[in-house]
């Protein structure tokens, strides 16, 4: 199966950065004046390669936010965000959108699939939207259903789809470009504990396998286990080791 | 009261919650109100000028306006008889002519229009005509020597004149006359009906030097204008006239003008208020729309509001009062809008109908479009919010509820019917198309099956995205996504093609229809003579030698064909009836109108002679055939139906000519097509046989004429040389015909071209309205392509390409629609043979997709630059 992913694919150079991420004093703001709110407050964070990081805190702590910043589906007001030794938050939009093609991959806790696609188109899609790459559309879209064990769906629409199917799905898509990141917000929150437990299976074998950098966020402690590490978020800030540490006891 | 207060704030928050979406409705509705108030007032004004001044209308108490072929100078006396016996106070006569009218500087310049004498001091009795140019200056003193003449403003352009300039103006019998440029006058001097303001080149000149126009014809007027002591004596003299002028001619009273004047204003009231409804037709479907996308994406807000306890008859308060707060800010809007077009409208009507036309305000249509706009939000509305009360209240449990139940379809099914069936009714109260009883039974078949049709057009719609969107991608990304997302709101853009697809209809047919027209001349043209220049002398040896030695000069020549015209010749009897009794008969069995009468008697004027030993001329015949060689020396004659349908003559009839006391005998062999098109005159015999039987001597009312073929880049220069060298010939650049002639019809088209821009107006804002709806839809969407690496180009071009493909099916369907249309009103109402061009047919379908990618444009812009993480997880 590993052999199927290539790691050095869309454009990766090996050591042109020590990190996968690094995350530099962050700050994020909304509205003006008296309404103004600040979601992030200053985070600093560092991703190795092949890392599987859980983003875990409560509701509206940020942390959402923060990957949403981290991945470049959302602009920061202040702060550095360098994923492959690219500053991302100085990239112009085009630039931005190449960077989320090859270089990230994401899973929605909603899904997000394109509901007028079939499964192989919507996993085909980004090989599609990137005209450089080297990847033959729909094979590559075939061994990613193959991987994820959906060859048999691949004519289906996602209203035709159980959730667990469509996230498996997303997973398929979001590695189509072979990129180096997969972001999940809250992958596993919209299924049922087998679908959810299957979907996490798949991602930590993909880690395992490929060496792929995993960045979850998550309100289960469970899967927050399964990962290399865990950083806590409250009120716009990570809560220090200790704090964590604390709070990792309490929620076992 | 409470709970109604309480419905009404809600009503009031969801409009104002809804944003672009309440916006796009009540714009909907502005559209449909605005359309009302506008042709309402419109044609208001338009009454009210057209009924006020019938007198002046009428320049005098009675007009005679004869057919084209004049009055006798014995007919002149009759009526001078009249005046001794002081049945009529005084008269005055006109001459009008066809003419070329010519810069005498260059040669070059000249323009097909015509000429017409009045005397000064008298015309009009009623009203003035004072120049533009000089302004203020009476006819009395811009006419006051013998050679002065005043012309419209069109003939003063495109001959590039000044006052005091020389022009020179050729009649059709050959007669040249030059004259002084005194004065410009406005197109309402000749007459302020429809043929006046299309044909707007003329000359008008003291009647005393028009004389040598209509040497050797017995012509004493073209028009004549009484004036009697009372209304009493003007009905009585037209009873006299009536009876003595044999009626062929038009006798108007200013009782008459007055009646058919508010006739034509009735009709045109029909025409403005039917304009409007097709409108309001555009903006329900709008409305419905919209008011269809607000119940489906709440819901799941309706079912909370059930659960709660909410019945589904107060859903349909709620919805109904939103519906309301909708129409209340479209029917605002709608007025304003109106006001501000109808001034364009007026404009428009005033340029094309020499009517002058004073705007006021009238609380009428104002009333009429508000009321049309509350009834038609309603009314419309009625079937989403129906639907919308029926949502089920455990919609509310589910995430990812979408549509709505579809229960009873019978009993909707059988109110969409009941509802269709009153707004037809209202729609033929409203036009007053039909009245008394039969209005209701009308209004309910014509409503109902309105709605049958426009159910059966938007399932072809339907069935056309479903088609389109089966269609292979051919590998390419954005066909694919754009093939996709038809197919799967195909249903809703049904109904958006078809609003569009009305649009297009209205405007291009009216398009379509004009060009048809401007084509079947250029064809008429081209096809019977292959010539582009007729030159007309008079008739002698000395001026044919010099015309030969010219001709043989002309470096562009191509092809040369002569003939006569016996411009005198009448024609006096058909297979041995008169034809004054046959006129008599046709007027007393009804079997003609005074109309086709009159056209006729036109064409019973003036034989063309052609030469059939050497040259071919093809018409187009209705019954019979063509004149060929084999014709040469016989007495044979195709004779335009004009003239054959109206008397009865058949192929076989026998034809007498008369000419002062000569008497011709003619066999028809030939009916020419009605709409045939010949220069100098509608009947054709051959040439020889002419001559033999003396139609061909040199007087004034015989002429030589010859047909040229002139190579096309040596046209100006030939014609220059032509006029020079033979100043007395009347020399016709056939290319000037058909640009007067489109020029006409460009004017005329213009009207309901301005009146369907409107309709095409409702049919962009309603899919301007349904792509921005899809766009509020998917702007999730557009956040997963951006999260997956689309860049905003990328999403645009995709939006582009599927807003292409529907503006492309709606107007190539508008477009087939109004082809159709076309050639039932060619076929049935014009009598001409239906061809389509793609110089219309092109810009048209192209219209209709810019509408679409614009509108689309417009709304993916915004959604195309939101980030992605805003849509994601705020959505």
């Amino acid at each position: 199966m590993a052999t199927a992913l290539n790691i050095y694919a869309a454009g990766f150079v090996p050591g042109a950065a020590p990190a996968a991420i690094e995350v530099h004093q962050i700050t994020k703001e909304y509205g003006e004046g008296d309404s103004r709110v600040q979601v992030l407050k200053g985070v600093d964070l560092t991703i190795a390669r092949g890392e599987m990081l859980a983003i875990m805190g409560p509701s509206g702590s940020g942390k959402s936010t923060l990957l949403g910043a981290i991945s470049g589906l959302d602009t920061v007001t202040s702060g550095q965000v360098i994923i492959n030794g690219t500053d991302i938050t100085r990239l112009g939009e085009n630039a931005l959108a190449r960077v989320r093609n090859r270089n990230i991959g994401f899973v929605f806790q909603t899904f997000n699939l394109i509901s007028t696609l079939t499964a192989q188109e919507n996993v085909e899609l980004p090989v599609l939207l990137d005209r450089k790459s080297s990847f033959n559309p729909s094979k590559r879209a075939q061994e990613l259903l193959d991987l994820v064990g959906l060859s048999h769906r691949r004519k289906h629409r996602p209203g035709q789809m159980s959730g667990g199917e469509q996230q498996r799905v997303a997973i398929a898509r979001a590695l189509a470009n072979d990129p180096e990141v997969i972001f999940g917000d809250e992958p596993t929150g919209n299924l049922d504990s087998t679908n959810g437990e299957a979907v996490m299976q798949l991602l930590t074998d993909l880690k395992e396998e490929t060496g792929k950098t995993l960045v979850l966020v998550t309100h289960d402690p469970r899967i927050a286990a399964q990962c290399d590490r865990a950083v806590y978020m409250h009120d716009g800030r990570f809560l220090d080791d200790a704090d964590v540490q604390q709070s990792m006891r309490s929620s076992r | 009261m409470s709970t109604l207060s309480l419905y009404l704030r809600y009503a009031v928050r969801s409009f104002v919650r809804g944003r672009t979406r309440s916006l796009f409705g009540a714009f909907c509705v502005a559209v449909g109100v605005a359309s009302i108030v506008a042709l309402g007032l419109a044609g208001g004004n338009f009454k009210s000028a057209v009924t006020a001044n019938a007198q002046k209308q009428n320049r005098g108490d009675v007009s005679i306006v004869p057919p084209a072929s004049g009055l006798t100078l014995r007919q002149i006396g009759l009526i001078e008889q009249m005046k001794a016996r002081r049945q009529i106070t005084d008269y005055t006569t006109t001459m009008r002519d066809d003419a070329l009218i010519r810069d005498s500087r260059r040669q070059s310049t000249s323009t097909v229009g015509s000429i017409t004498g009045v005397d000064p001091q008298k015309f009009p009795f009623y009203d003035a005509v004072t120049a533009d140019a000089p302004t203020g200056v009476p006819l009395t003193r811009l006419l006051s020597q013998p050679g002065d003449a005043v012309v419209s403003h069109s003939t003063f352009a495109t001959l590039h004149l000044r006052l005091g300039a020389t022009i020179h103006v050729d009649s059709r019998q050959g007669f040249t006359h030059a004259y002084t440029v005194t004065g410009i006058v406005p197109d309402s001097a000749i007459g302020t009906g429809l043929q006046a303001a299309l044909f707007d080149d003329f000359v008008m000149v003291d009647i005393s030097s028009m004389k040598g126009y209509f040497h050797g014809l017995d012509v004493g007027a073209t028009s004549v204008y009484l004036k009697t002591s009372d209304a009493a004596h003007a009905a009585g003299a037209k009873r006299t006239l009536t009876h003595t002028l044999e009626g062929l001619s038009t006798i108007q009273t200013v009782a008459d003008v007055q009646k058919s004047s508010n006739d034509s204003a009735a009709s045109m009231n029909i025409f403005f208020r039917i304009s409007g409804l097709v409108a309001v037709i555009i903006g329900g479907i709008g409305i419905l729309n919209t008011m269809l996308v607000a119940a489906r994406r709440r819901t799941k807000e309706i079912a909370v509001l059930k659960s709660l306890g909410l019945k589904g008859r107060q859903v349909m308060v709620v919805f109904t009062l939103e519906s309301l707060v909708l129409a209340t800010g479209g029917v605002v809007v709608g007025v304003a809008l109106g006001i501000a077009a109808s001034l364009a409208v007026n404009g428009v009507t005033e340029s094309i109908s020499a009517y002058s036309i004073p705007w006021s305000l009238q609380a009428g249509p104002i009333i009429a479009g508000a009321a049309v706009g509350f009834a038609a939000t309603v009314l419309f509305g009625y079937f989403p919010i129906l639907r919308a009360s029926q949502a089920r209240p455990v919609s509310a449990l589910r995430s990812d509820s979408l549509g709505l139940p579809r229960q009873g379809r019978i009993r909707t099914g059988l109110l969409v019917l009941g509802l269709a069936g009153i707004m037809g009714y209202l729609a033929v109260l409203y036009t007053g198309l039909v009245a008394g009883p039969q209005a209701l039974l009308y209004g309910i078949i014509g409503g109902i099956g309105a709605l049958i049709a426009a159910g059966a057009l938007t399932q072809l719609f339907v069935l056309i995205v479903w088609a389109t969107s089966k269609l292979p991608s051919m590998g390419r990304l954005s066909a694919r996504m754009a093939f996709r997302s038809m197919g799967t709101n195909k249903r809703r853009l049904g109904s958006t093609l078809l609003a569009l697809s009305i649009g297009i209809l209205s405007i291009g047919s009216s398009t379509i229809l004009a060009q048809n027209i401007k084509d079947f001349a250029a064809q008429s043209i081209n096809n019977t003579q292959h010539i582009n220049v007729a030159i007309q002398m008079s008739h002698s040896a000395a001026a044919t030698s010099r015309l030969d030695a010219e001709l043989l000069r002309l470096p562009g020549l191509e092809q040369r064909k002569y003939g006569a015209i016996a411009g005198a010749s009448v024609l006096a009897s058909v297979d041995g009836t008169p034809t004054a009794t046959l006129v008599r008969r046709a007027l007393a069995h009804h079997s003609a109108t005074t109309d086709t009468l009159q056209t006729a008697a036109a064409k019973m004027r003036g034989i063309e002679g052609r030469n059939l030993g050497i040259s071919q001329y093809t018409l187009t015949t209705k019954a019979g055939r063509n004149l060929d060689k084999r014709d040469v020396g016989t007495d044979h004659m195709v004779v335009s139906a004009d003239v054959a349908t109206p008397l009865g003559i058949s192929v076989g009839s026998r034809l007498v000519f008369s000419e002062g006391n000569s008497h011709v005998p003619f066999t028809v062999v030939g009916i020419g097509a009605k709409n045939n098109f010949t220069i100098f005159g509608a009947n054709i015999a051959d040439l020889h046989y002419m001559q033999r039987m003396g139609l061909t001597t040199a007087t004034q009312s015989h002429a030589t004429v010859v047909y040229l073929q002139i190579k096309d880049s040596a046209l100006q220069s030939d014609i220059t040389v032509l006029r020079r060298a033979l100043p007395h010939a009347l020399v016709l650049d056939l290319g000037k015909f058909l640009t007067m002639f489109n020029g006409a019809i460009d004017k005329l088209a213009l009207f309901p071209q301005i009146i369907a821009a409107l309709s095409l107006f409702a049919g962009a804002v309603i899919i301007a309205n349904t792509v921005a709806l899809a766009m509020l839809e998917r702007r999730r969407e557009i956040g997963v392509l951006k999260a997956v690496g689309a860049k905003r180009r990328t999403i645009l071009q995709f939006l582009f390409v599927e807003n292409a493909i529907v503006g492309f099916i709606g107007a190539g369907v508008g477009v087939l629609l109004a082809m159709v249309v076309t050639v039932v009103a060619d076929q049935q109402l014009l009598k001409i043979s239906p061809s389509f061009s793609l110089v219309t047919i092109v810009p048209l379908i192209v219209l209709g997709m810019a509408l679409s990618v614009g509108a689309g444009a417009l709304t993916a812009l915004p959604a195309s630059s939101e980030k992605p993480m805003n849509v994601l997880r705020y959505e």
